[in-house]
């Protein structure tokens, strides 16, 4: 009778986890301003440590990366492979310079968007999770960052787009790849730089690329490897930004190909500095 | 209660693990899910109750830091500590390969939980092989970490009044 009880209880109890977990789930989907200040305070609070964390961590990771390159060379003596070693550290650093001097100076003059009061950032590295595509940057709150905001780097003078922030604490934030499967934007392909097709342009799951779907169907729509594809703007993005180039078309159900596969401009995996764009602008009182 | 503090500073560890140390240590993309193991520990020494419990609070403190909906981790991982309890209450003899069997097995339980859940919230593309791939070497990898995490888990999650030598369930 007792152990029937018992096991009743512990029913009872995971039954009231799991609503609660849905009812959790729920109200985040709906957007909880409740919800959202909880995760900033919890991100104020466990940042410090975090940050503690990472200084020990980056360098330990960078370490495991160079031993591994070392490996390679094990059959050189050991004096000429401390001297390779030293050197190719040397070159590793300043081709890393030399990338992040590009990556700063390719977002500081960006021609198809204003970015007069864009935060520029470091990413500090990839964002926790095994089923979203995030990166974490070294700017929040306090530098003004809000949720929604368009991150982007430069791309040949014009900004592209890498992400939006969808998590923001007081020193740092959480940018949301446009990789990531829960990604979306209205797009619009520039075809020999005509306006092409309107239609959105979203993150899949099994793929790095993007899908770019053609909103309403015609007949005369054509899709073009090598067609660029920009953000449309609206209320959540300025016109122009760039989200990739267009690599094959894909076969989207009907007798014309009317999705396509987009490969972001930027290797996503390799961003070390983004603007994050101050959009919408705020309206001068 | 010093127990529960504890069992509170494994949450953060787990928490500050997950966000710094295993973003940089992923395996294809993919990096273990530290707070599963810690809460199949707990569940292996504590029972279902305890378990679901333990594995609600671990994966609140986790969603925090995810892009996904809050929830989705706290009802998998309740779910997956509920289940380890059950099962712990029917093994008789244990083996030294425990902490990586269960490790595995718990990884896969609650991957599969998690995108099952997600898919079902309306999360893009849960259902699908690369979710799968992501569910496998997670287990495989928390298998591998779990002989680090259960006697450490284990110690946080003895009982203050232990010394007595008896314990009734």
């Amino acid at each position: 009778m007792d152990i029937t009880r018992h096991d009743r209880r512990r029913r009872l109890t995971l039954v009231l986890l799991v609503i609660t977990s849905l009812a959790l789930v729920s109200l985040d989907e709906r957007g909880s301003a409740i919800i959202d200040s909880v995760r900033t305070g919890a991100q104020d609070v466990v940042a410090p440590v975090q940050d503690l964390a990472d200084s020990v961590v980056n360098p330990a990771s960078d370490w495991v990366d160079g031993l591994g390159r070392a490996n390679e060379l094990q059959d050189e003596n050991e004096k000429l492979q401390r001297r390779l070693d030293a050197a190719r550290a040397q070159i590793a650093a300043a081709k890393a310079n030399q990338v992040e001097l590009e990556q700063l100076r390719n977002i500081n003059d960006l021609v198809n968007v204003d970015d007069g009061d864009a935060v520029t950032a470091e990413v500090v590295g990839p964002g926790a999770g095994n089923f979203s595509r995030t990166f974490r940057i070294s700017k929040g709150s306090s530098s003004g960052i809000a949720v929604e905001m368009p991150v982007v780097v430069g791309a040949n003078g014009k900004a592209a787009l890498v992400g939006t922030v969808t998590r923001v604490s007081a020193n740092d934030a959480i940018v949301q790849r446009v990789d990531d499967p829960n990604f979306g934007v209205g797009a619009q392909l520039m075809q020999a730089g005509k306006d092409g097709p309107k239609g959105t342009a979203e993150g899949q799951r099994d793929s790095t690329l993007l899908r770019f779907s053609v909103i309403g169907e015609s007949a005369a729509v054509e899709l073009n490897k090598g067609d660029v594809a920009i953000t449309v703007g609206g209320d959540r993005y300025p016109r122009g930004l760039v989200i990739g180039t267009l690599v094959r078309t894909v076969d989207g159900g009907g007798a014309i190909a009317l999705d396509a596969a987009v490969r972001p401009v930027a290797d996503l995996d390799a961003v070390t500095f983004v603007k994050v764009l101050k959009y919408p602008p705020v309206p001068i009182p | 209660m010093i127990r529960r503090i504890r069992l509170g500073l494994v949450v953060l560890a787990c928490v500050v693990l997950q966000t710094t140390l295993f973003t940089h240590l992923q395996i294809d993309g993919v990096a273990p899910d530290v707070g599963l193991v810690a809460v199949l520990a707990v569940a292996w020494e504590d029972g279902p109750d305890t378990g679901a419990i333990y594995g609600f609070i671990m994966g609140l403190a986790i969603d925090l830091f995810l892009t996904t909906p809050l929830g989705l981790s706290a009802l998998s991982f309740a779910v997956t500590g509920y289940a380890v309890g059950v099962f712990q209450t029917g093994v008789v003899r244990t083996t030294p390969w425990l902490p990586p069997i269960l490790g595995g097995i718990g990884g896969l339980f609650g991957g599969l939980v998690f995108i099952t859940a997600g898919a079902v919230v309306g999360q893009a593309g849960m259902l699908s092989f690369d979710s799968v791939r992501i569910v496998l070497i997670a287990a495989l990898y928390d298998a591998v970490i779990a002989p680090v995490v259960f006697p450490l888990v284990k110690r946080a999650a003895r009982h203050d009044d232990a010394h007595v030598g008896w314990r009734y369930r």
